[in-house]
């Protein structure tokens, strides 16, 4: 009784926090901190749900207090199962804070501008849906426009009569008392929806051989920088939210108004303004695109998994002497031999779906990027860890890296290089990442999975069987990879044209931002020259300093020359937009 | 961000949901047949586990395998006399399926025809309220691989 007390204690506690929390901090928040538009609706709706959670609590106190008043406490089992709904919200609630906690401290933090144009760019083709033509919509189009109403909305439009205006720069849609313009932004590439006069929602206006097309954003993007040192993709509705929407009929609702995505893409804190930082969120967009698109199990479908190697593993396992409290002992009761196995295959299968997913996000960052991605990867992992050791969640970097490498040269990128000098280096480069991968690494023990009970020996066997499954669908990752990045990829023929020019640019210390005059250079081209510089420059014999804090004083200056070379790229490229719009 | 906590709470939900369903009683409405025919569709995917085949399958690998070895923690806890084997486990299994069927086919929710599908899902709430509260799962990042070296 007394412990049941506390119980509720905390919740009121948790309660009255969520309230102040709301209350205080939410509002604090304004949508200029966000990276992305549409944020505003995510916190509005963070804000809705916490609401009802809340609401719904209140009806669980208003249940004890009564319980409580009539005296009936301790005996009824309404009681026992009231206490286990109670730790069930008192979870959900205190997890929702984290949530919004969490959201708020991403929208803070400082991104460089770079990063931002960077993974615009990177998914400008996976973060939204065309929603119609704007000079001509067809009679589906306009059924995808009635029901973005309605869905993302709230807004239901029965009969809807849909006009244009005579310039051509409005869209009027009229529907009982509802009237509903958007207006085209041909400068901004944004089209504004009012809805009975009231700015409610932007659309992206993007050009598609000469015409405006209209899309919506269906995903916002946060990115934050982090104090560990690893790169991470947090999906918030699918990880976070998609639990709540069952237990409270109305969260539905809620999230309807939202994107299909609220993706979290977080980086390390010391790499805010590296290249390796800005490229190594092609890996991140990769895990984006997987769980967008569910990629994964049709890969899972065509692997080959070895049955009785596995079987012989664990009859190995279950039939050895196995340290008890009381001696040797056997795993011969049932239960405890089953639940080993199923702990045991588990372990194996999402090692399998992780490796694939690792393997399919760095063909899709290579896919997207070029060359640089390789490079960039080579330099994080490397870095920190020996080679050839695989864990559970990773493919060793030796396989992740040689992977890529295979598609370098099929794709031929050094062969498309016009430039002596620049394909030169990019030889060089690439051979000497092949020999450290192939150079024996210090023998290390590798333990697959220390979660696993100490009775799993032998754990390399287990490495075995996943590497063969993961092997068996190689080919499959990158057909997939080459299939969701289609019209997106980076061609060896644009790598090939742009690389000794803004190589060169950088030898001379001029910004890469542009291939020839009036011409803004491609970005992922400036990534490509920026890395390569970085890791050649000390070649030139120029620099004849070599002190540890002179080369990092030199790098850091690249870094910085190579970042605000895309800011000035992107920035040029929309001038000459607008410019030619003016015409 | 400990995301661990939100397979525990989606059990626990679902299982309250499954409770209180049962208590309500009466005729099934369009929400109460959802819920019966996502009741059957958990149980597959335990049988799924069960079979531990790779491969083309209905449901993820790795979830229909969790699933399963929830639900032999859920029938060893289970109040009974007999021996926990692998004929209990798959008689506890078909006896919740055989329960929900019959109130989809007679679209009504009779507690008394209903009562190992509500020990059961009884059962699945506690553990997930155990796993809640468990020490690994108190606002800790989950473990990450260090070099040995």
């Amino acid at each position: 009784m007394a412990a049941s007390y506390v119980i509720l204690g905390q919740i009121i506690r948790s309660s009255a926090e969520a309230a102040a929390f709301q209350k205080n901090k939410l509002k604090e928040l304004s949508i200029k901190d966000f990276p992305f538009s549409d944020s505003h609706d995510f916190i509005k709706a963070l804000k809705l749900i916490n609401e009802e959670i809340i609401s719904v609590f209140d009806g669980f106190r208003k249940e004890f207090d009564m319980l409580q008043s009539q005296g009936t406490v301790d005996n009824t089992s309404d009681y026992s199962e009231l206490q286990h709904s109670v730790i069930l919200h008192t979870t959900l609630i205190w997890y929702f804070n984290m949530v919004i906690h969490y959201v708020e401290q991403t929208a803070r933090e400082y991104v460089s501008q770079s990063t931002v144009y960077l993974v615009s760019y990177l998914t400008q083709q996976f973060a939204s849906r065309r929603l119609f033509a704007w000079d001509s919509i067809t009679s589906d189009e306009a059924k995808n426009l009635i029901d973005f109403f309605k869905l993302r909305l709230g807004v239901q439009l029965d009969n809807p009569r849909i006009e244009k205006t005579s310039n051509g720069k409005a869209i009027r849609i009229t529907s009982g008392d509802n009237t509903i313009d958007i207006l085209l932004d041909d400068v901004r590439k944004k089209a504004i929806l009012l809805i009975n006069d009231h700015r409610v929602y932007e659309f992206i206006s993007k050009e598609e051989n000469g015409k405006s097309v209209i899309y919506s954003g269906n995903v916002i993007f946060l990115l934050t920088p982090t104090d560990k040192h690893n790169f991470e993709y947090t999906d918030i509705i699918g990880s976070t939210l998609k639990h709540v929407v069952q237990v409270f009929p109305n969260v539905q609702k809620i999230l309807d108004l939202l994107p299909e995505n609220v993706a979290v893409l977080s980086f390390p804190d010391i790499y805010r303004d590296n290249i390796v930082a800005n490229i190594l969120l092609a890996h991140e967009v990769g895990h984006f695109i997987i769980n967008v698109r569910n990629l994964i199990p049709s890969i899972f479908d065509e692997v080959d998994f070895d049955e009785q190697m596995f079987e012989d593993y664990v009859n190995t396992v279950a039939t050895s002497e196995v340290e008890g409290t009381k001696g040797q002992k056997k795993i011969l009761d049932y239960i405890q031999a089953e639940k080993l196995r199923t702990i045991l295959k588990t372990s194996v299968v999402r090692s399998i779906r992780g490796w694939i997913e690792e393997l399919l996000c760095d063909m899709i960052g290579f896919k997207l990027s070029g060359p640089v991605f390789v490079f960039g990867l080579g330099e994080l992992l490397l870095s920190s860890a020996n080679h050839s050791v695989a864990t559970n969640d990773y493919p060793s970097a030796a396989h992740r890296l040689k992977l890529i490498l295979s598609e370098v040269d099929r794709l031929n990128f050094a062969g498309q290089v016009s430039d002596h000098d620049a394909r030169a280096k990019l030889t060089r480069l690439l051979a000497g990442l092949r020999s450290y991968l192939t150079t024996p690494s210090p023998t290390q023990g590798n333990i697959f999975d220390k979660t696993l009970p100490s009775t799993f020996k032998n754990q390399e066997k287990l490495f075995e069987i996943v590497s063969k499954a993961v092997e068996s669908v190689q080919d499959k990752i990158k057909s997939v990879a080459d299939e969701v990045t289609e019209g997106m990829q980076y061609s060896a023929s644009t790598f090939g044209r742009d690389i000794g020019i803004l190589l060169k640019k950088l030898e001379e210390t001029i910004p890469p931002c542009e291939t020839e005059k009036g011409k803004p250079a491609d970005i992922i081209s400036i990534l490509n020259a920026g890395i390569m510089y970085k890791m050649t420059w000390k070649d030139s014999g120029k620099f004849e300093s070599s002190t540890k804090e002179n080369i990092q004083d030199v790098e850091k200056d690249i870094n910085a020359l190579v970042l605000h070379s895309i800011e000035a790229s992107v920035l040029q490229r929309e001038l000459l937009n607008h410019l030619e719009k003016g015409k | 961000m400990n995301f661990q906590v939100t397979d525990a709470l989606e059990d626990g939900f679902f299982a309250e949901r499954v409770i209180k369903t049962i208590r309500e009683n009466g005729k099934n409405d369009e929400s109460k047949r959802e819920l019966l025919k996502l009741v059957v569709k958990y149980i597959d995917k335990i049988e799924e586990g069960k079979s531990r085949k790779t491969g083309k399958r209905v449901s993820d690998p790795v979830e229909s395998l969790v699933a399963y070895r929830k639900a032999l923690d859920i029938i060893a806890a289970l109040p009974c006399d007999e021996e926990v084997n692998e004929l209990r486990i798959k008689q506890v299994l078909e006896d919740v399926k055989k329960e929900v069927s019959n109130a989809i086919k007679q679209d009504l929710i009779n507690p008394d025809n209903l009562k190992k599908t509500f020990e059961y899902f009884q059962g699945a709430r506690r553990l997930a309220i155990q796993e809640i509260t468990s020490e690994s799962m108190q606002r800790q990042e989950p473990a990450t691989w260090q070099p040995l070296t």
